[in-house]
């Protein structure tokens, strides 16, 4: 069974009298254990296909499945519980919470899913030592790199042993440096532990890692490749 | 969840401690006006209950009996408690003559303790000593143009006694109430009953020692058990016997929320703004926490949280520091106010040393508005945070 699959997804947004179809039709399967980039010019749907494989937002028309639950038939707070117990998310920027520590921000998921603060704490501090955090463990967001930051966030995504991670160009604001040793990092990790990533960027250098590219143009996928 | 509350909290400490002090201020403020409201209230009703005493007796339906044949009574034999006073008072009209000029009054007849209860109000002289002696309301000495030492007759024909004593003027009253004090004469029970009816009361007053100031109970007790003796005649408490001022009783509750309730609106409205404000920069926040799977409720709760702490220490020091004024008010306080005031304040007869009190009731009130409060402050703006949309929110440009 595919970890991911959307089918016939539309989601046209209206609002002040304009109509806007950001997806016109995605086919999408995922499998357990891919690395894959979905690719795509400015405007042709990627964060809106991301969010709503999240279920941060609902398609007009279609259906999306994640780990076997029809994620459009989920009301707003079932939604929520979902992606608190299955989905990790990585955004561009502002993924973490500025009054806690990165080990807290890591551990924050779990937090709220009700775990013992030892066991939150052990893997956090187990997915922060996965990124090559662990000596930061106990600084603020606004003591840290805007690359450390982005790794704090995928730490707490991995922490939480989710069903897939979904991140949306979470090296836009990095250079392009930082941005290759994130993907690095993501990488490892779908290797040596299996997490089964799905992101989307611009940045064409960062392809040669992934496993799979999905390409998107106009709302519509428009091929895949296997590098 | 509490503790990222208490971190959002300690982000802006500017302004969650002007917003703090304002809350600990209504607090402090609410406590202090409390204990001097119930000490002035407890006054006053002292005032009253000392006036009329724990229970009256007097005859049956007086308030609708003029004659003061109907209006008297022997005292009857009556089975109370040790530890409690009796005192039979005569009251009825009489002339007061000076020489050319005389005055209509109300002539009252007092045993030793009413007499001397009289003290405070006394204006110059003595208290009467023997019998011939008399107190004088000043208004009345006036209009009269008699003073200390002076003789007056007490003339009150139609009674069982002789209609007419003579006194000698030994003290001069200053009442409150300038007419009543224009119509003033005390003298002793005894010259009083030989004036107007030998051995007759209009009425007993009866003081118990040792009750609290409103405890009803033992006096509903003591009422019902005088019942039998008293054939022909009727027993009320003093609260009862003073209908009007009763009716102020339950009033004290309801002023008491009211101007509690009204410090804490314009503490809860700047409560709201606080809670607005910090949500309106924390959108991002907002969505990312829904992002991550807060559900709505979820979300209302950390904004409830933040209220609820913020305003839970503040609340803390304001009753700490209320609780710490209040026990100088204990010990008694005379009010700040300006002298005009306090004038028409002695005039009423009130003490100018008042007493504050505090009791639970008082304090949980307090303490129960400041988390209504933060419940209230926190509702509007925590619906909000609740309602945003997560994708929208992170995109949110403050
Ligand atoms: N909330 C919204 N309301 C209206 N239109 C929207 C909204 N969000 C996105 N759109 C529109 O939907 C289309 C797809 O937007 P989307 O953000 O998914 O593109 P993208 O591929 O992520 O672009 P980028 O690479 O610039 O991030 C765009 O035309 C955009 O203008
Ligand atoms: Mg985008």
């Amino acid at each position: 069974m595919p970890i991911v699959e959307a089918k016939g997804v539309r989601k046209v947004y209206r609002g002040d009298g304009v109509e806007t179809e950001a997806l016109r039709g995605v086919d999408l399967r995922l499998e357990a254990g891919e690395f894959t980039a979905l690719v795509g010019p400015s405007g042709s749907g990627k964060s809106t296909l991301l969010h709503i494989l999240a279920g941060l937002d609902l398609p007009t028309e279609g259906e999306v499945w994640v780990g076997g639950v029809r994620l459009d038939r989920l009301s707003r707070a079932e939604r929520a519980r979902f992606r608190l117990e299955h989905v990790g998310l990585v955004f561009q920027a502002y993924n973490l919470l500025p009054v806690l520590t990165a080990l807290e921000n890591a551990a924050f998921v779990l937090e709220l899913r009700g775990l013992s603060r030892p066991e939150r704490e052990r893997r956090a501090m187990a997915a922060l030592e996965a990124l090559g955090l662990a000596d930061k463990a106990g600084r603020f967001p606004r003591q840290l790199s805007g690359g450390e930051q982005q790794r704090v966030a995928v730490a707490r995504a991995l922490a939480a042993e989710p069903l897939l991670v979904l991140a949306d160009e979470p090296t836009a604001n990095l250079d392009s440096k930082t941005g290759l040793a994130l993907i690095e990092r993501m990488q490892a990790l779908n290797e040596e532990r299996g997490v089964t990533f799905l992101f989307s960027t611009h940045d064409p250098r960062l392809l040669a890692h992934v496993k799979r590219i999905v390409r998107l143009e106009d709302g519509r996928l428009v091929g895949e490749e296997w590098p | 969840m509490l503790r990222l509350a208490w971190r959002n909290l300690l982000r802006t400490p500017g302004r969650n401690l002007a917003t703090g002090g304002v809350v600990a201020l209504v607090v402090f403020l609410s406590l202090v006006f409390l204990s001097v409201y119930a000490g002035a209230f407890d006054a006053f009703f002292r005032l009253l209950l000392e006036r009329t005493g724990h229970l009256v007796v007097r005859v049956e339906s007086y308030r609708e009996k003029e004659d003061l044949e109907a209006l008297t009574f022997a005292p009857p034999a009556l089975p109370l408690p040790p530890g409690t006073q009796v005192e039979g008072v005569l009251e009825g009209q009489a002339l007061v003559i000076a020489g050319e000029r005389s005055r209509a009054a109300v002539l009252t007849g007092l045993e030793a303790g009413g007499l001397e209860r009289q003290r405070k109000l006394l204006k110059a002289g003595r208290l009467p000593q023997a019998s011939g002696e008399a107190l004088l309301g000043e208004a009345l000495a006036r209009a009269l143009k008699v003073g200390l030492g002076d003789e007056v007759v007490a003339y009150a024909p139609g009674g069982m006694g002789l209609g007419i004593f003579p006194f000698r003027v030994v003290g001069l009253l200053d009442l409150p109430e300038t007419h009543l004090e224009a119509r003033t004469l005390v003298v002793g029970l005894g010259d009083a009953q030989a004036l107007l009816f030998p051995g007759r009361v209009t009425r007993l007053e009866i003081r118990l020692s040792g009750i609290g100031l409103y405890d009803q109970e033992p006096l509903e007790a003591l009422k019902a058990r005088l019942k039998p003796h008293l054939e022909g005649l009727t027993v009320e408490t003093w609260l009862e016997a003073n209908p009007l001022y009763a009716a102020l009783l339950p009033l004290y509750d309801t002023v008491m929320a009211l101007y509690v309730g009204i410090f804490f609106l314009l503490g809860g409205l700047i409560l709201l703004n606080a809670l607005y404000l910090s949500l309106v920069e924390r959108v991002r926040e907002f969505g990312l926490l829904s992002a991550l799977g807060l559900t709505g409720r979820r979300v209302m709760a950390l904004v409830f949280w933040e209220s609820l702490l913020l305003v839970g220490v503040s609340a803390l020091v304001g009753a700490g520091l209320g609780l710490l004024l209040h026990l100088e008010l204990l010990d008694g306080f005379r009010l700040p106010l300006p002298q005009w005031i306090l004038e028409q304040y002695r005039e009423f007869g009130l003490p100018e040393v008042l007493y504050g009190r505090l009791g639970v009731k008082e304090v949980l009130l307090t303490l129960g508005y400041a988390v209504g409060v933060a419940l209230l402050a926190a509702l509007w703006p925590g619906y909000l945070a609740s309602r945003l949309e997560p994708v929208e929110a992170m995109r949110y440009v403050p």
